[in-house]
């Protein structure tokens, strides 16, 4: 058992972290979201200088690192920026289908362009119906000539109006919620019957609902069995998005201790108030819990993807749905009106927490997965 | 990152496994009453014949030099294996302040004796007016020698007389049974300057932590029955509390433990190694794989509660909240000191909680059976009641609670993260 990160790993995260506290300040990160894409492009150019957008790849794949603990590292930086660059829905997501499931020439076209920046990309696997579950699919896709065509509705696909591509996943075989017959196909944006609505999130970030008819779509992985692959892509980006809200947390807890040792009224700093100190040390152990199963979930799936690595996933996603809401709520209460309004970050961090515990599985779904598995 | 053992680790467990496979088998656990106290007493003397009961002292004090990751390793396997837990006064509190502010005089005397086992302590800080609050303490050492006071404030005697009551010490022997329990005890207490205590507490006032024979003259002990206990139904006996009274005891000049003006480091350190209780949560865990498989057993109602999504909730919530304090205690060996604080404190805080949640779920399990009261009498003749698990669950919920009250509760260890963690002032704490 050994919680120490390496050399690299260490330079890694010191580099994150110097960016996040003296180039993405919270006015630098409203500016971000400000920009026509809802992001700064200058931004994704640099972290492709950087190597960043390469690091959840493998040397074979064209990148740096490729262990989720390097991810998770990444992550939990971006969360304490409350960064609205699209890493997850481009190197996450679309990237981590293709690395999963691509081909060598899939690897070499996309991949090549996400690490280099040039590429962005999206992964559209949710539907109206569906809620949390991946198989409940009513987007077909049919054999036409070399190819397929697919027609449906894909929800909420983050990072969607900047996309150059999405992964979606469609039915090719079975009825509409089985395990089997579920595929995987790379979509060219602009392709045609595609057509977008595009549209802002709660928390800054861009998504689109996307529909699809007879759109032409190239296999990825292997026809009918896209569950098994979709599956590891979703846990993988459920430990970083669960890192992002580990950072968040932090930020928070940290922020309102500060604010409870300055802010003043009956005459005393309101920190001296046990019952406020109580909440403060609440969202301490909140934040310490969540980063613990962090560790032992990113941990668990280097170790290999299995059973073992979807437990301490869905494990992580408890705490940190139930943990990321709590510190949220707490952080705005102990802020009074301040911590409602625009200006201050603490409303906007937990915004994003609370689209945290929604994405990928809420407390709720993970706590019924974890007793499942 | 890894979350497996080095080979190191491995070889460790491997010895550890090899000791309790020679000295308990895991079915001792099951076993109540006398038999069970005599299998337990037997196993707590293999374990100081081995070394292991102090294992984590320096070599040169007696121990076997186990680092915080081994001491952890040895106390997961033991809570694995089921093998009873022995107490931590001795081993682990008043060790480690004997180790750091002893004299030379005392860890010999009394260092080799907690390792062998021959001598169990018990500790006596809180009294009726002082819970928490240590500083309003009324227990008093008098020095015995008027002319040892000197003129520049400082207490030089020739030894003390000792006078109060301490009504909330743990691991007392109880009753004329004395299979466990402590025989000395170490004892906070104001010290008076003159021979005539002052009658007001004085807020310069000093203190020091004082060390009895059990057997002295003017001591009485009198055991308090907690809920939960009974006469004679006490499956463990050192888990009983007692009222101890002082009655001028007489304190030889080395029965005083460091020089005075480190009496509050010193009772801030017994106060953090008792939050530090390594292997904790793997005995919760155990209890919880019990629990389920109890529960999943089938045999009640159908197997209707096990799939009952409520109860599922409430035990898969205490299984993730376990495996977090797992992993925080992980992330804790060998890192620096202030987070190892940090890490004990909220272990120790979140799995009070967690104890004392899957004792409600384990009394919500079993139902009509969560009623019986067995006496000790009774269960060496005939046997438990209800199910095998059941017998000590009803005890143990009631005694974890009475057990926590006793030792600083949640909210109180709460402050301490508050001040010493977060670093938020507030009311001045010892």
């Amino acid at each position: 058992m050994d919680f120490s990160f390496t050399d690299e790993q260490n330079l890694l995260q010191e580099s994150l972290s110097k960016f996040i506290q003296n180039d993405y300040g919270f006015d630098d990160r409203q500016k971000s979201a400000a920009h026509e894409k809802g992001f700064a492009a200058a931004n994704w150019k640099q972290f492709a200088e950087l190597g960043w957008l390469g690091m959840p790849f493998s040397e074979a794949d064209g990148g740096y690192g490729g262990s989720a603990v390097d991810t998770m590292l990444m992550q939990e930086q971006f969360g304490k920026g409350l960064m609205v660059e699209p890493f997850v829905p481009t190197v996450v997501l679309a990237g981590g289908a293709i690395k999963i499931a691509g081909d060598a020439a899939q690897k070499t076209k996309y991949l090549a362009g996400i690490i280099d920046g040039s590429m962005q990309g999206a992964l559209a696997y949710a539907e109206p119906q569906g809620r949390f579950n991946l198989a409940d699919l009513v987007t077909t896709a049919s054999k036409s000539g070399d190819g397929y065509q697919l027609t449906g509705h894909k929800s909420v696909v983050l990072n969607g109006p900047s996309a150059d591509f999405m992964v979606v996943s469609a039915r090719t075989s079975g009825d509409q919620r089985d395990e089997s017959g579920v595929s995987l196909f790379i979509v060219e944006s602009g392709a045609n019957g595609m057509s977008r609505r595009d549209y802002p999130t709660v928390d800054a970030l861009r998504a689109s609902e996307v529909t699809l008819e007879n759109t032409p779509g190239v296999l990825l992985g292997t026809e009918g069995a896209g569950l098994a692959s979709l599956q590891q892509v979703i846990d993988e980006a459920t430990i970083a998005l669960g890192a992002e809200a580990v950072g968040c947390m932090e930020v928070l807890y940290k922020d309102t201790v500060e604010y409870c040792k300055t802010r003043e009224q009956f005459g005393q700093p309101i920190g001296k108030f046990q019952v406020l100190q109580h909440r403060m040390v609440d969202m301490f152990m909140e934040y310490e819990q969540s980063k613990s199963l962090m560790f032992m979930a990113a941990m668990r799936l280097d170790e290999g993807y299995g059973p073992e690595a979807q437990k301490a996933v869905s494990a992580f996603k408890v705490q940190v749905g139930k943990s990321g809401r709590f510190v949220g709520q707490q952080a705005v209460q102990l802020h009074g009106g301040m911590g409602m309004t625009d200006e201050l970050n603490i409303g906007h961090y937990f915004k994003r927490l609370t689209m945290i515990d929604t994405m990928f599985g809420n407390v709720d779904f993970h706590l019924k997965r974890f007793g499942r598995l | 990152m890894d979350p497996n053992l080095s080979l190191s680790d491995e070889e460790f467990v491997g010895a550890a496994n090899v000791f309790l496979a020679r000295h308990w088998q895991t079915a001792d656990a099951r076993l109540l009453g006398r038999r069970g106290e005599l299998v337990r007493s037997r196993y707590l003397a293999a374990l100081a014949a081995c070394g292991r009961l102090t294992g984590h002292w320096p070599r040169q004090y007696g121990g076997l030099g186990w680092t915080p990751r081994q001491r952890w390793l040895w106390e997961r396997e033991a809570a694995r294996a089921q093998a009873p837990q022995p107490a931590a006064h001795g081993p682990d509190f008043l060790g480690a302040a004997l180790i750091t502010y002893g004299s030379e005089v005392q860890q010999r005397q009394h260092l080799p004796a907690i390792a062998e086992g021959s001598v169990h302590w018990c500790q006596a800080f809180g009294e009726d007016s002082a819970g928490l609050d240590l500083a309003q303490l009324t227990t008093i050492a008098v020095p015995v020698d008027r002319a040892a006071s000197s003129s520049t404030g400082g207490v030089i005697s020739a030894g003390w007389a000792l006078t109060g009551v301490k009504p909330w010490v743990l691991d007392v022997p109880a009753g004329d049974t004395r299979l466990s329990g402590a025989n000395w005890i170490y004892v906070l207490a104001r010290v008076s300057a003159h021979p005539q205590p002052e009658p007001a507490l004085s807020a310069d006032a000093k203190f020091g932590v004082f060390l009895l024979d059990l057997a002295s003259p003017g001591i009485t002990v009198t055991p308090s029955r907690m809920i939960g206990e009974e006469a004679g139904r006490l499956d463990s006996l050192r888990y009983s509390v007692g009222c101890v009274t002082l009655d001028k005891v007489q304190v030889p000049p080395a029965g005083l433990l460091g020089p005075m003006d480190s009496t509050a480091s010193l009772a801030l350190g017994i106060e953090q190694a008792e939050f530090a209780q390594p292997g904790v949560v793997a005995r919760n865990e155990l209890l919880l794989a019990q629990l389920r498989d109890f529960v999943q057993s089938g045999e009640l109602d159908g197997g209707s509660l096990w799939r009952d999504d409520d109860f599922r909730t409430k035990l898969h919530e205490l299984e993730i909240g376990m495996a977090s304090l797992q992993a925080m205690e992980a992330r804790s060996l060998g890192a620096e000191s202030e987070f190892v604080l940090a890490a004990n404190l909220l272990i120790a805080a979140r799995n009070r909680q967690i104890s004392q949640q899957l004792a409600d779920l384990q009394v919500e399990a079993l139902g009509y059976f969560a009623l019986p009261y067995t006496h000790l009498d009774s269960l060496d003749n005939e046997g438990p009641i209800g199910p095998e698990f059941s017998q000590p669950v009803l005890f143990g919920m009631l005694s974890n609670r009475a057990r926590e009250a006793v030792l600083a509760p949640r909210d109180h260890l709460k402050n301490i993260i508050a001040k010493s963690v977060l670093g938020l002032s507030s009311a001045t704490l010892l």
